[in-house]
C-alpha cells in the first residue's frame, strides 16, 4: 500500500543574520588577521609514503635572511597529537609515513622568505616499504606503520585493538559470528558484494589558517580555522601538557567546515613556534597542502552479505566495513577510534532479524582521514544502498520492492519520548514516485532510489542568556558560525521562546565563562540548541518570577508561567524581555546541558536519481535529483534547504567525480583543476520533498540527510549499464569499462545459450 | 626578488619592454593562465609587460573575405559580437565551452594562441578555419599560420620579444559544413578529454575539401592529414566516416591523466570524430549550424 505524501515547498523567510557582513567583506575570517610583529611558518613534507629520516640539515636555510628559526621533530619533546588516539608527532621524528607528513618547520618574517627557506632544508631518507591498500595492509607480512605495542599504548578508551598487521581498531554490533553464520546456512542463497568508496575532500573554501599569540603571562592565544573551541583545548591540552587556562580559544566564524575543520592541523605547531621564537606566528596551508595531507574522507572497502530466502526475504545480512585510516588515526575523535554511524549506515531503516556489523580501522601509507558529512555512514549507507539494488536484480525483483519488505515499521521516538509512526515507507514511495519509478525509460536513462535511516548524536552544549533592563535580550554561546547559519538559526529559537522579533534578540560568540561545549557536528547541533534555549528561557522565567514577586510583595506562586510569558495575578501577561523592563533589571543566566540518547531522534530519508549515460563515452549526465524528507520543525527554512542542496550537490560529486587518488602513494590530484566538483551546471535543480511536518519529533537533522544520494546515482547508473557497478566515483573511463565487460557478460551468456540450445 | 609590472601604452613599448626584460620578461594579457603558471612555479619572471590597455590591440572587424581580431579581445566579446555570430557560429559554440563566464570575461583570445596548451578550445576550432596570426617584434611583423605557430606543449613559434598582436580568421566557403565538439570527463567547465574540430566543405554530397583537428591527444593541436585525404573527393557515409576515426586515433598520441587513460582517449577520439563527421554528413550543418553548447551530452 501506497501512503500519501504531500509535497510541502520551503518558502524563503529569514535573512542570515551574517549575510551582509560576509557579502560585503567585513566578515574577519582567521588568514584576516594577524598581530603586531606576527611571522610566517611554513613546513616541509615529506615526498616519501614511508621512509626512515637518516639526516636533517637545516644550515642553508637558517643561514637565508629573514629566517627566524628552522625546527624539526627532534627539537621539541616527543608530542603526540590526537582527538583521541595520540598517535600523530607534531613534527616527524625518525620516520614518515605518508607522503606530506610534516618534516621540519620555518619561521620567517614573511610568509615568501619562508617558502624559499623550507626548500633550502635538506634531508636524507632511506626508503622504506609502504602499503597504500587497507587490505593488504592487514595481511601477514605488510610493512608496519606503527609498533603494535605502541598502537596499544596510544589506545582511546573503548579503542579495541585487533591482532592484526596495521590494525587501529575492531568492533562488532548486533549478532555474533556464530548467530550470523547460522543464519546464512539455513539461507536458501547467499549473496555478497564488495563495494569501494573513495577519499573525498571536503572542499571548503577556506583552507585552514592559524595564528598563535602567546602573551605575557605565558598564554596562547589563539585564532584559528576550527569549529569546536573545547574539544580543541582538549586536544591542546592533552597532546601538548598543558592546564586549562594556558590556551585560550578566540572564536572566529569559518568559511565552510563539512566535517573537516574539527581537527587541529597546524595549531600546535604554531602554539610551539610562537613559545619558542616569543612572537606570533601565521600558518596557513595552500590548497595543494589542502588536498594532499588535510583530513580527507576515509576510503573504505564495504563487504555487504545477504542470506535470503526462497520467497526473497532477507533473514541474515552482514556488512563488514573496513576503513583506510590513513597513516594516523588522530583525526577520529570517537572513543572507540571507529566513526560514528558504522552501525546506523549499515543497518539502515531495514529490519532483518539476524544482522552482524563489523567495522575495522587500518592504518596505511596514506594521508589520515578525518571527518566528513556523514562520517562512517557515507561509506556503509552508501555499499548497503547498492548491494540492496544488485541483490534485487540478481533475484529478478524489483529494487524498491525488495526494500519495502524490509523497511521497519517501528516508532520513531520523537522530543520527550513522543512515539510516532515509522514513515520509511512514506519516504521511499515519494521519492520513487516522484523520479518515475517503473515508468519507461527513454534509452540511455536510468533512475535508483536509495533510503537511509538518520539518528542525531548526544553531546553536551553551553549557552547563557541575558535580559537587559532595555529589553533586548543578548545570548551567548560558544558554537562557531561555520556557514550553515547556526546563529541564525539559535537567533530564531530564542525570539521565538521569548515571543519577540529576532532583531531584539543578539547572538554573542564567546568561550569566555563557559567551560564546556562539543560544538559543531553530527547533525544535532540545532535540536539539542533548541533543548539549551528552552532550558535557559525556563531559568530566565523563574529568576523574573521571584524578582515580581519580590517587587510587589506577592509570593512567587502566584505569579504564573506559560509558555515562557509571565502572568500576573491581575491577569496581565508580560513577556520575559517586557517584564525586565518593567522591573529595570538586567537578569543572566547560563546553562550546561548534557544530552543523552533520549535526545536523539531518528528519522529516514529517501533519494532519489534520473541519469543519462552515454554508452560510448561513459558520460553521465545528472537529469534529476529527488530528495525526501521525514522532518520534525523547521526553524530556518533558507538554512534548512541550503543544508539539504548542498549535501545532494556533495553527493553528486562523490558519486560521479570526488577522489584523491594515490600515483606511487602520492595524491594526484593536487590542484582544483583536477580535483572537480560539481558546478552549478552539472546539477539539475534538487526537487526536495517533504513529508507532512511531524511536530513530535522536535528538530531534525538536516546537515547529513542525503547519505542515499551518492548510491541513488550509483544504482540509476547500474540500470543503464546492466551490471552493478561496486566502485565508484563513476567517472566516465570507469562506466564504459563496465559497458565493456557487460557487452562480453551478455555475449557469453549468448553463446552459453547457443552451445546448449 | 621583485616583480616589475610594467603597463605598456603601445605595441612598440611593449616590444621594447620585453628586450629589455629579455629571458626575464614575460607578457601578460589577460593573466589567466599565466597567474596559474606563476603560481606553480614553473614560470619565475622578473618583468610582467601588460599589453591589455594597448587600444591597437583590441576589437573586431570585417575586412572582407575574414575577420580580424585584436589580440586582447575577451573570448567573451569574441563570442558576443553580431559579427562572429553571424559568419562564424562555429567558434561562438566553441568559445563557449571554455571553463565558466568568470575566466571567459577575462582571458584574450591571443593570450590563448600564445599559451600553446594543446587542450585550448580556440586553438582546435581556429585551426581548422586556416586561421593565421599577425606577430610584432623587433625584426618588424610577419605573418603566421596556426599550424606552425604551434610547436610543442606549452612551446610556440613566437620569439622572446614578439607579440601576437591579431588573429586573422577567412570566412569559411558557404559549402563548408563545419562543427566543433568538446567530450568533457567531469565537469562541464572541464578541459577536454578530446577535442575534434571538424570542417567539410560538400558540393553535390561529394566532399571538396576537409579540416580534420584533434585537441587534447597530443602536444599541441593537430590535423590529421591522412584523414582529410580520404574524407577530400569522397562521398561522405559510414564507411569513409569509420575509416578517417581510425586514422585519427592512428594520429593521436595522448598522455594518460586524471581524466582518462592514453587508451581511453584514443578510443574516444574514435567516437568524437565518427560523431563529429556522421553530424556534418547528415545535418544542413552549413556554417550557420553553431556547435551547441551542450553537444556532448
Ligand atoms: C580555471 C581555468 C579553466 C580553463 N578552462 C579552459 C577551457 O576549458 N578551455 C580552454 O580553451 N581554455 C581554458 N582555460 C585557459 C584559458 O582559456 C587561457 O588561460 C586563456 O585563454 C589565456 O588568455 P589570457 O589572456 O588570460 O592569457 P595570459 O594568462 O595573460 O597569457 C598566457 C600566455 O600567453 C602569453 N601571451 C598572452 N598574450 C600574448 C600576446 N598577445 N602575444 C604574445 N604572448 C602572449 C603570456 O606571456 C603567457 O605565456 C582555462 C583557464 C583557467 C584559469
Amino acid at each position: 500500500m501506497t501512503r500519501q505524501s504531500t509535497g510541502t515547498t520551503v518558502e524563503l523567510r529569514e535573512e542570515r543574520i551574517d549575510a551582509l557582513d560576509i557579502v560585503s567583506g567585513r566578515t574577519r575570517y582567521s588568514a584576516d588577521l594577524s598581530r603586531p610583529d606576527a611571522l610566517w611558518a611554513r613546513t616541509l613534507r615529506s615526498p616519501h609514503p614511508h621512509a626512515r629520516i637518516v639526516r636533517i640539515d637545516v644550515e642553508r636555510a637558517t643561514g637565508l635572511p629573514g629566517v627566524v628559526a628552522v625546527v624539526t621533530g627532534r627539537d621539541f619533546p616527543e608530542y603526540r597529537m590526537g582527538r583521541a588516539i595520540r598517535d600523530m608527532p607534531i613534527l616527524a621524528r625518525d620516520r614518515v609515513r605518508f607522503v606530506g607528513e610534516k618534516v621540519a618547520a620555518v619561521v620567517a618574517e614573511s610568509r615568501t622568505i619562508a617558502e624559499r627557506a623550507v626548500e633550502l632544508v635538506e634531508v636524507q631518507y632511506e626508503e622504506l616499504p609502504a602499503v597504500f591498500d587497507p587490505l593488504e595492509a592487514m595481511r601477514p607480512g605488510a610493512p608496519l606503520l606503527h609498533d603494535a605495542t605502541d598502537i596499544r599504548a596510544w589506545a582511546a578508551p573503548l579503542q579495541v585493538v585487533p591482532d592484526y598487521p596495521n590494525g587501529v581498531m575492531q568492533r562488532t554490533w548486533g549478532a555474533t559470528a556464530d548467530e550470523l553464520a547460522a543464519a546464512l546456512e539455513s539461507s536458501d542463497r547467499v549473496i555478497e558484494h564488495v563495494i569501494r568508496t573513495p577519499r573525498q575532500h571536503q572542499l571548503y573554501l577556506e583552507p585552514h589558517h592559524c595564528l598563535v599569540e602567546v602573551d605575557g603571562s605565558g598564554v596562547a592565544h589563539v585564532w584559528a580555522t576550527n569549529k569546536a573551541p573545547f574539544l580543541l583545548l582538549n586536544y591542546l591540552e592533552a597532546g601538548l601538557g598543558l592546564e586549562r587556562g594556558q590556551v585560550i580559544v578566540h572564536p572566529l566564524p569559518l568559511g565552510g567546515d563539512f566535517g573537516g575543520k574539527g581537527s587541529f592541523m597546524d595549531i600546535p605547531l604554531a602554539i610551539l613556534l610562537a613559545r619558542s621564537t616569543a612572537r606570533p606566528v601565521r600558518m596557513t596551508m595552500t590548497y595543494r597542502e589542502e588536498l594532499g595531507a588535510g583530513n580527507p574522507r576515509h576510503a573504505a572497502v564495504v563487504r555487504v552479505v545477504s542470506g535470503v530466502d526462497r520467497e526473497g526475504r532477507i533473514g541474515a545480512r552482514l556488512v563488514h566495513a573496513i576503513f583506510d585510516s590513513g597513516a594516523y588515526a588522530a583525526f577520529k575523535p570517537s572513543p572507540d577510534a571507529a566513526l560514528p554511524e558504522i552501525q546506523g549506515g549499515a543497518r539502515g531503516p531495514y529490519d532483518i532479524p539476524v544482522t552482524r556489523v563489523l567495522a575495522d580501522v587500518v592504518y596505511t601509507n596514506t594521508v589520515p582521514g578525518g571527518h566528513m558529512r556523514n562520517p562512517g555512514e557515507a561509506q556503509t549507507a552508501a555499499a548497503v544502498e547498492i548491494h540492496m539494488d544488485a541483490l534485487a536484480r540478481e533475484l529478478h525483483l524489483d529494487p524498491v520492492a525488495l526494500r519495502r519488505r524490509h523497511l521497519t515499521t517501528q516508532a520513531r521516538l520523537g522530543e520527550d519520548g513522543a512515539a510516532s509512526e515509522a514513515r520509511a515507507f512514506d519516504v521511499l514511495d515519494a521519492a520513487a514516485t516522484a523520479i518515475g519509478w517503473g515508468q519507461p525509460r527513454p534509452p540511455g536513462v536510468g533512475r535508483g532510489v536509495a533510503v537511509v535511516a538518520l539518528h542525531t548524536s548526544p553531546g553536551v552544549y553551553s549557552g547563557a542568556l541575558t535580559l537587559h533592563a532595555d529589553g533586548h535580550a543578548v545570548v551567548r554561546t560558544p558554537l562557531i558560525e561555520n556557514g550553515a547559519g547556526i546563529l541564525t538559526t539559535l537567533r530564531a529559537l530564542a525570539a521565538k521562546r521569548l515571543h519577540v522579533a529576532p532583531e531584539r534578540v543578539e547572538i554573542e560568540q564567546t568561550t569566555d565563562g563557559f567551560t564546556t561545549d562539543r560544538g559543531l557536528g553530527g547533525s544535532r547541533v540545532s535540536r539539542l540548541e533548541s533543548i539549551v534555549v528552552r532550558r535557559l528561557v525556563t531559568k530566565a522565567a523563574l529568576r523574573l518570577r521571584e524578582e515580581l514577586a519580590a517587587a510587589a510583595i506577592l509570593s512567587p506562586e502566584e505569579v504564573g508561567i506559560e509558555d515562557g510569558v509571565l502572568i500576573l495575578p491581575t491577569g496581565e501577561r508580560l513577556t520575559l524581555p517586557e517584564a525586565a523592563q518593567r522591573l529595570e533589571a538586567t537578569i543572566e543566566v547560563s546553562d550546561v546541558y548534557e544530552a543523552t540518547a533520549a535526545d536523539s531522534v531518528t528519522v529516514s530519508v529517501a533519494q532519489a536519481a534520473e541519469v543519462e549515460v552515454d554508452r560510448e563515452t561513459g558520460r553521465v549526465i545528472l537529469r534529476r535529483l529527488v530528495s525526501v524528507h521525514d522532518v520534525g520543525r523547521i526553524i530556518n527554512p533558507i538554512a534548512f534547504r541550503g543544508q539539504i542542496e548542498g549535501a545532494l550537490v556533495q553527493g553528486a560529486g562523490y558519486a560521479l567525480l570526488e577522489d584523491l587518488p594515490l600515483e606511487d602513494g602520492r595524491v594526484a590530484t593536487l590542484n582544483l583543476h583536477d580535483y572537480r566538483i560539481p558546478t552549478s551546471v552539472d546539477i539539475p535543480t534538487p526537487e526536495i520533498i517533504l513529508l507532512p511536518l511531524d511536530p513530535n519529533l522536535g528538530v531534525t537533522p538536516v546537515g547529513e540527510s542525503t547519505p542515499g544520494a551518492a548510491p541513488a546515482i550509483v544504482n540509476a547508473v547500474a540500470e543503464v549499464v546492466s551490471i552493478p557497478l561496486l566502485e565508484f566515483p563513476l567517472r566516465p573511463e570507469r562506466v564504459r569499462a563496465a559497458f565493456l565487460r557487460a557487452g562480453e557478460a551478455a555475449g557469453r551468456s549468448a553463446g552459453e545459450a547457443d552451445a546448449s540450445g | 626578488m621583485s616583480l616589475d609590472y610594467i603597463r605598456a601604452g603601445t605595441t612598440e613599448d611593449a616590444i621594447a619592454a620585453l628586450i629589455r626584460g629579455g629571458d626575464d620578461a614575460k607578457v601578460v594579457a589577460g593573466g589567466t593562465a599565466l597567474v596559474l603558471m606563476l603560481q606553480e612555479g614553473f614560470i619565475a619572471p622578473r618583468y610582467l609587460v601588460d599589453i591589455g590597455r594597448i587600444a591597437a590591440l583590441g576589437g573586431i572587424r570585417d575586412v572582407g573575405d575574414a575577420v580580424i581580431i585584436g589580440a586582447t579581445t575577451t573570448l567573451w566579446q569574441v563570442m558576443t559580437s553580431p559579427l562572429v555570430g553571424r559568419r562564424l557560429p562555429v567558434l561562438v559554440g566553441a568559445l563557449g565551452r571554455v571553463a565558466t563566464v568568470r575566466i571567459r570575461s577575462v582571458a584574450t583570445l591571443g593570450g590563448n594562441l600564445a599559451h600553446g596548451d594543446p587542450r585550448l578550445d580556440p586553438a582546435a576550432v581556429l585551426l581548422a578555419l586556416d586561421a593565421s596570426v599577425r606577430l610584432a617584434g623587433p625584426d618588424g611583423e610577419r605573418w603566421l599560420g596556426l599550424e606552425e605557430l604551434f610547436v610543442d606543449e606549452l612551446t610556440t613559434a613566437i620569439g622572446p620579444a614578439e607579440l601576437v598582436v591579431e588573429i586573422r580568421i577567412p570566412y569559411p566557403d558557404p559549402s563548408s559544413r563545419l562543427t566543433y565538439r568538446k567530450l568533457v570527463g567531469q565537469t562541464m567547465d572541464d578541459y577536454g578529454v578530446v577535442n575534434v574540430a571538424a570542417r567539410l566543405d560538400v558540393d553535390d554530397g561529394r566532399c571538396r575539401d576537409a579540416r580534420l583537428v584533434l585537441g587534447a591527444v597530443a602536444a599541441t593541436p593537430i590535423r590529421v592529414p591522412a584523414a582529410e585525404a580520404v574524407l577530400r573527393g569522397a562521398g561522405i557515409g559510414p564507411a569513409v566516416i569509420a575509416q578517417a576515426a581510425e586514422l585519427a586515433r592512428e594520429a593521436a598520441d595522448p598522455v594518460g591523466d586524471l581524466r582518462g587513460s592514453a587508451g581511453y582517449k584514443c578510443d574516444m577520439v574514435v567516437v568524437e570524430v565518427r560523431r563529429a563527421l556522421t553530424e556534418l554528413a547528415s545535418g544542413p550543418g552549413g556554417p550557420a549550424t553553431p556547435a551547441g553548447r551542450w553537444s556532448d551530452s
